[in-house]
């Protein structure tokens, strides 16, 4: 695909992640196959107005708001601002997510091979030159291409932003099951070790094995301890 | 600017950084307090089958067989349906959960603000509860937290770069990239990535800190977790959340209110 192609994918991707979440403070009309006459159905309570938390991906707060804390009281506040945000401010959280992704992108040893990276771009600090990736996962929503029948369950988490940034064949159905790796993928993708291995937490699967989750029977999650 | 502001906090007092994973007690006003968690996300899943869409929202580090979920917090999917990277108007659809004190649950599946399907009763036996028309189904209760980290690795990273501003600010690039491997650095990068994978006292190899007995909320004041969430399971037909095929890739993120 030609520089340029790619490029056009990339920021309508963003694009259209940041309309899917902006739009999602607002109510959208409804339809889809399961019409029935809202009579049959008791009122849907309106969500209420203090959001305690949220997620999309894996360890987002975790790992890119303020990460390398030195004020503990900072890094709450922080951290609460992301959970409280909704859509519409979502894209406000890029630019501090881009100075941890900097940080991140050195992981590997080599500076600049983070996907998405352009250290030409803008003023050339942080902001612009990890902002597109900074954007794209500010949006914090896991992306799932529910058109596939055949998902390989370790192999989703990210499958699909991985495909489009990479202009290749997503590796499955995108989302998120128990069983996908998702730390390593993401270490993988901040430190630019997309072929994976080299940046890695050695933990592979969830050590409780005699309880582990299964992805063929419903509530899919193993029994308790 | 970066080298300036990683510099100036170099020379402010560094206390070790307290990181929490993956969304496990992130930030105070999620966990409410450490006798109530059950507004704080854990993770959250979203995965297919041959015909449904299967979502699971955890919440409530450290779970017990006797943990409920608040009857005064909302627990909420959001999903949106596009037809492609470019399709700007979603296909939105949000499924609303509430439990009484009894954990009786409530879920409304909306699409927009049409309410499409609606599920009630005792979700906690593994087989759950199912909606009218038997298109919706709904598990809500413990189950044991498939998450796996060794967030013991991330803290020793995260700790090792906040104590050591002044020192890896010359290594900095333009970008605020550390050159680990360049000139007077004072770690190497396999150092670092040695770090990722070990435990708390060095030690290796690094352990899932989310397991029974793990220590991933310690800094919470939680010893020896116990290895389960509260887990609200949601089975939906494609169809009903990528409007009957016409808009395949879905957004999901979830959120708790009250």
């Amino acid at each position: 695909m030609k520089p340029r192609t790619r490029l056009t994918m990339i920021f309508s991707l963003a694009i259209a992640l940041c309309g899917v979440g902006c739009d999602d403070d607002t109510t959208s009309p409804g339809g889809g196959m399961m019409d029935m006459a809202a009579s049959e159905f008791p009122a849907a309570p309106t969500i209420g107005a203090t959001q305690l938390d949220r997620m999309g991906r894996a360890g987002v707060n975790t790992a890119l708001t303020d990460p390398f804390f030195t004020v503990k009281a900072d890094h709450d506040g922080k951290q609460d601002a992301y959970n409280k945000a909704q859509p519409s401010t979502w894209a406000s959280f890029a630019d501090q997510f881009a100075v941890a992704l900097g940080v991140f992108d050195g992981l590997d040893g080599v500076c600049g091979n983070q996907p998405l990276y352009d250290g030409g771009n803008g003023d050339g600090g942080a902001a612009s030159a990890y902002g597109t990736l900074a954007g794209i996962l500010a949006n914090d929503q896991l992306l799932l291409d529910s058109s596939q029948s055949s998902c390989d369950p370790t192999k989703n988490y990210l499958a699909v932003e991985i495909a489009v940034i990479t202009s290749g064949t997503p590796a499955s159905c995108g989302g998120r099951t128990p069983l996908d790796p998702a730390i390593d993928v993401t270490y993988a993708a901040l430190s630019g070790d997309l072929a994976g291995g080299s940046v890695t937490d050695g933990v592979s699967r969830d050590a409780d094995t005699a309880n582990q989750a299964q992805l063929t029977t419903f509530p899919f999650l193993g029994a308790p301890n | 600017m970066l080298r300036r502001v990683l510099a100036l906090a170099g020379m402010v007092a560094v206390c070790p950084a307290i990181a929490r994973a993956a969304d496990h007690a992130d930030g105070p006003s999620a966990t409410q307090s450490l006798m109530d968690l059950s507004g704080d996300i854990t993770d959250v899943y979203a995965f297919t089958d041959a015909n449904n869409v299967n979502l699971i929202l955890d919440v409530g580090t450290n779970a017990t067989a006797t943990t409920k979920f608040s009857n005064a917090v909302q627990y909420v999917f959001h999903v949106n349906g596009i037809t492609g990277l470019t399709d700007a108007a979603p296909f939105s659809s949000t499924v609303i959960c509430t439990f009484d004190a009894s954990q009786k649950i409530s879920c409304w599946l909306q699409n927009g603000s049409k309410t499409v399907d609606y599920v009630t009763g005792d979700a906690s036996a593994a087989a759950g509860v199912s909606s009218a028309d038997g298109k919706m189904k709904v598990f809500a209760g413990p189950r044991n937290d498939p998450f796996f980290f060794n967030i013991q690795g991330f803290r020793k990273v995260t700790g090792f770069v906040a104590q050591n501003f002044s020192a890896l600010a010359p290594t900095l690039t333009p970008q605020g990239c550390p050159q680990l491997d360049g000139a007077g650095s004072p770690v190497s990068s396999a150092a670092v990535r040695g770090l990722l994978k070990s435990q708390s006292d060095g030690s290796t190899p690094g352990v899932d800190d989310f397991q029974k007995n793990g220590t991933a909320a310690a800094p919470l004041g939680i010893a020896n977790l116990t290895g389960n969430v509260l887990a609200l399971v949601v089975s939906v037909p494609k169809t009903a959340l990528n409007d009957n095929g016409a808009k395949p890739i879905l957004g999901v993120w979830a959120s708790t209110h009250k």
